[in-house]
């Protein structure tokens, strides 16, 4: 028997059931401070037994799946009534919990990751201290420690298919986990929700999500579903499917973590597109595509009139202009630039020609 | 025994081998106790071949039987520049092999650069299987961060010829920060790798977010190093060496070697001493008695000889940065690695840059090796999913390290509650302790079994390309479709438009590289799409799709998006010698 403090218990007991060994172990070195104590379990019913035994102050259930174990784990708790037992519970992405159970549970969207360990450890202490502020939904709703969400644009609809596929809470390990044909199941329906998700909902978040969920997410995504973890699938058709997922995590990461990129992102959702295709470069598309700024769009215009007429140098001065009125435009800058730098080589050519007929001559 | 993963630094002037047990990795020492060989192969008249620190010693004997610096050459053209300066610098005779590359001819046979690297990883594999006892099939090996995918595809041929499952080629500078960042406990941060090896240059960013480690940006030169260092106090020697005796070392490639060779020492030996005297005697041809000259070399010259190449790597730094945008003062750690690094002047000047002092707990010769080996491990020890069903990681408990067992089994403490009412019984977590030897400080010398790591941690590494792939587009242009530095595996779509009236086909032709000019690239294949709908020009749109895997193999899709017309083909993004 290990003992933290020197008093006679530790004053606050909190348990962790994950499906993860992984949040387990962290989530344990990362609260084991003096007066606490932690008790870790994968299963289930193990955490289900602790809670009917002993007083546990914290309950903190990690990924919590519509119709899974965590889930049921919630309810069993609730219906023997938490208050008695259980202070307060903390569940990692709240996503598909039935409203029933929100009376007893707290948002808590940081547990699964390592850095915010102090935020979290002051966030307990906050509240046991004041237990008033539990564990009412609408109170927590207003509470500082919660972060007010943003919404969606409001013109922008998630398809019914891409809703549901949210409400599948991501990357958590379930039973269905336990033999390859169900992890290959779990891909298989990722990969067939692709299509209708947005790029937040590929990372198994809600839209417009803040950057550290972002990160946190990729990371358990990468854990899960990375070909280096991977290399037990060896069949081509999961091998297939996987790079397919794990890319399109990827590109929605890279959209996300990238603040030029969402905010183009935002933009692509509001005209109806879950994708951010980049691209239409001006030799395919005209170069007015480069821009949206009315100054710089007749500049623009103008550039790709005398480009046509085959004036390199004239070109690449009206970019020039245009870029004076959206200085911030990397994609017009870069434009321009390799037109300059073509306009430099072409000009070099014709002077060496001249410079071989002076010389004929 | 079990047959374990290796983890191979096949490194342009020396060569290590490490490998992943139980958790903890080692650098293997060969039966001299030498912990790294020269990547240097010998070919004796007789048929026999010295690889490694045997070859090495006959490098100034038998210059030209005897092949250094092989991988500068891997995957790469004759002409090309690097194969021009390498011959320039070699007393090894280059010829031109199958489909322009470069081979080291020895005794009227041809050696390919990678059947070069094949002895040496043979050789390595050697040294580990003496030590373990039984065979390694299986191994990680390290590149440059730089190197193109014709060079990476020459490194994977040359680990098959050793008989060698490459399970994956890592960025030398990744593997490092792998080695500097595994067992410490999880936590964000930023690491810079500044890898200056003997024959490139390589800056590496990585974000450490616990187990995963995002690489955010690489950058590089190819063709400076240690070896340049060399070069140019031989060059210095030289001219000294023509003005006393008349003789022009250039000319005659046996001196030339040898003063190379004292050129490194005295590199080596400035980095720990101010002033070096070192005398060098010759017999030269025509000449009965032997020649001396001495030469003399304090530190202040050699920096300056030496400091406007070292501050080429600044000018990368900055651009890893800039890809990265990070700005040098968010850089938390700063891993120095490549034998080269040792030059204090060098160190002064990084420490400037960051502001803060590198870091070089770990033998930089040795480092790579290590990361190789603790990802070899990592990869092989995790079969699907995030290996919950087939690994779970030891939890601490009253002072042991208890193994979880499967999936459903409860991870530990719970377990101590059977038999037992009171909650007080519980275990409870302790601290977790701190890691032996590998991050409290002290620089470990790495004798075996010295390196503990704990098993926990396994980590995942995010990595990207080094180089941009795209397809020419119309005025030379290079259209990047998979930007550089883009995470692999990656796919991208990309949706072009005709350019003329009535054209029904289109000709993709796929590029690698990150210059803006088609013809500064490096050509990969070609892709024809036909029959497309005959239109007014920019009315037809056509959407290409690349797609890059983790060991490189390149998928690229054609669809006209309007009558579904589709062309694909797998691009092997291979070197020029054919496999």
């Amino acid at each position: 028997m290990q003992r933290i403090s020197l008093e006679s218990g530790p004053r606050v007991r909190i348990a962790v059931a994950s499906a993860d060994a992984n949040v387990v172990s962290r989530l344990g070195e990362s609260l084991s401070v003096p007066g606490y104590a932690v008790y870790g379990t994968c299963s289930f019913g193990k955490a289900s037994e602790l809670l009917g035994r002993h007083r546990v102050d914290v309950l903190i259930v990690d990924q919590v799946l519509r119709g899974g174990l965590g889930l049921d784990l919630l309810g069993e708790v609730a219906g023997r009534g938490a208050h008695g037992v259980l202070r307060f519970l903390l569940v990692h992405l709240g996503d598909g919990i039935p409203p029933r159970f929100q009376r007893v549970l707290l948002y808590h969207d940081v547990i699964a990751y390592p850095a915010p360990a102090q935020a979290l450890l002051e966030q307990i202490e906050r509240w046991l201290n004041n237990p008033n502020t539990l564990p009412d939904m609408r109170t927590l709703q207003g509470s500082p420690g919660r972060r007010k969400r943003q919404v969606p644009p409001d013109d922008y609809q998630p398809s019914a298919s891409a809703l549901a596929a949210q409400a599948l809470a991501p990357m958590s390990v379930t039973r269905r986990a336990r033999s390859v044909e169900a992890f290959m199941e779990e891909i298989r329906q990722r990969v067939r929700d692709l299509a209708a998700q947005h790029y937040w909902g590929i990372l198994g978040l809600p839209a417009q999500a803040p950057l550290s969920e972002v990160k946190a997410a990729f990371d358990v995504a990468s854990m899960r579903f990375h070909p280096d973890r991977n290399r037990g699938l060896s069949t081509l058709e999961g091998k297939r499917l996987l790079n397919q997922l794990y890319a399109a995590m990827t590109e929605a990461y890279d959209v996300l973590s990238s603040p030029e990129r969402s905010a183009r992102y935002l933009q692509v959702l509001r005209e109806g597109s879950l994708r951010l295709v980049e691209g239409h470069r001006a030799d395919w598309h005209g170069l007015e595509s480069l821009s949206a700024h009315p100054g710089a769009r007749r500049f623009l215009k103008l550039a790709q009139t005398v480009l046509d007429a085959g004036d390199l140098a004239a070109c690449v001065q009206n970019l020039r202009f245009a870029l004076s009125m959206e200085p911030e435009n990397v994609a017009l800058a870069e434009k321009a630039a390799a037109l300059e730098a073509e306009a430099a080589l072409a000009a070099d050519e014709e002077g060496t020609r001249s410079k071989e007929r002076g010389e004929h001559e | 025994m079990r047959a374990l993963p290796l983890g191979i630094d096949l490194g342009t002037s020396n060569s290590s081998v490490a490998i992943w047990r139980d958790g903890k990795v080692d650098v293997v020492r060969d039966e001299n106790g030498e912990s790294l060989q020269a990547s240097v192969v010998s070919f004796l008249a007789d048929g026999r071949v010295l690889v490694g620190n045997a070859a090495r010693m006959r490098a100034g004997a038998a210059p030209t039987e005897t092949v250094l610096s092989s991988k500068r050459l891997m995957g790469r053209p004759i002409y090309s520049p690097e194969a021009v300066e390498s011959q320039r610098r070699m007393a090894c005779v280059l010829d031109e092999g199958p489909g322009r590359s470069c081979v080291f001819s020895v005794h009227g046979r041809h050696y390919a650069p990678e059947e070069i690297g094949a002895l040496i990883l043979g050789r390595m594999a050697d040294i580990a299987e003496e030590h373990l006892g039984v065979r390694s099939r299986q191994a990680v090996l390290t590149v440059p961060a730089n190197f193109r995918e014709a060079q990476r595809s020459a490194t994977m041929r040359a680990g098959q010829r050793a008989g060698l499952e490459v399970l994956r080629l890592l960025n030398e500078p990744t593997a490092a920060a792998l080695a500097y960042g595994f067992g410490e406990k999880p936590s964000r941060r930023m690491i810079a790798v500044f890898d200056l090896g003997g024959g490139t240059f390589d800056m590496t960013l990585l974000e450490q977010r616990g187990e995963v480690f995002e690489v955010r940006s690489t950058a590089g030169d190819t063709f400076l190093g240690g070896d340049d260092i060399d070069e140019r106090l031989a060059e210095a020697m030289a001219g000294a060496f023509l003005i006393q005796t008349g003789v022009n070392p250039r000319s005659d490639k046996s001196l030339w070697q040898r003063l190379r060779a004292v050129g490194e020492a005295i590199k080596c030996r400035l980095s720990h001493e101010t002033e070096v005297v070192v005398e060098v005697s010759e017999h030269l041809a025509g000449v009965s008695r032997p020649v001396a000259v001495t030469f003399s070399f304090d530190r202040s010259a050699f920096e300056s000889w030496c400091e406007p190449l070292l501050r080429r790597t600044l000018v990368t730094c900055d651009e890893a940065l800039r890809l990265a945008r990070v700005s040098a003062e968010e850089i938390e750690e700063v891993v120095l690695v490549g034998g080269s690094t040792r030059i204090p002047l060098l160190q002064e000047m990084v420490a400037q840059y960051f502001s803060r002092q590198p870091l070089m707990r770990l033998d930089p010769g040795l480092v790579v090796s290590l990361g190789a080996a603790i990802y070899a491990g990592s990869l092989t020890a995790i079969s699907y999913g995030d290996g919950i069903a087939s690994y779970a990681p030891p939890i601490r408990y009253s002072g042991g390290t208890v193994r979880t067992e499967a999936f459903d089994g409860a991870v530990l403490p719970l377990d101590a509650l059977d038999g037992s009412e009171e909650v007080e019984a519980l275990t409870t977590w302790e601290h977790p302790e701190e890691p032996d030897t590998l991050h409290t400080g002290a620089v470990p010398s790495l004798r075996e079994g010295e390196v503990g790591l704990r098993v926990g941690s396994l980590p995942l590494l995010i990595d990207v390309t080094s180089h941009a792939i795209g397809i020419a587009t119309l005025g030379g242009l290079f259209d990047a479709i998979i930007p550089r530095n883009a995470k692999v595996p990656t796919e991208h779509t990309r949706s072009f438009t005709t350019t003329r009236d009535g054209q029904d086909s289109v000709l993709l032709q796929v590029y690698e590289g990150s210059a803006r000019l088609t013809k500064d690239n490096h050509k990969l294949g070609e892709l024809a799409l036909r029959g497309l709908r005959k239109a007014r020009r920019g009315a037809t749109k056509v959407l290409v799709t690349l797609s890059l895997d983790t060991n490189a193999m390149l998928h690229v899709v054609a669809v006209d998006s309007e009558t579904g017309q589709s062309a694909q083909c797998d691009l092997v993004v291979a070197g020029l010698a054919p496999t």
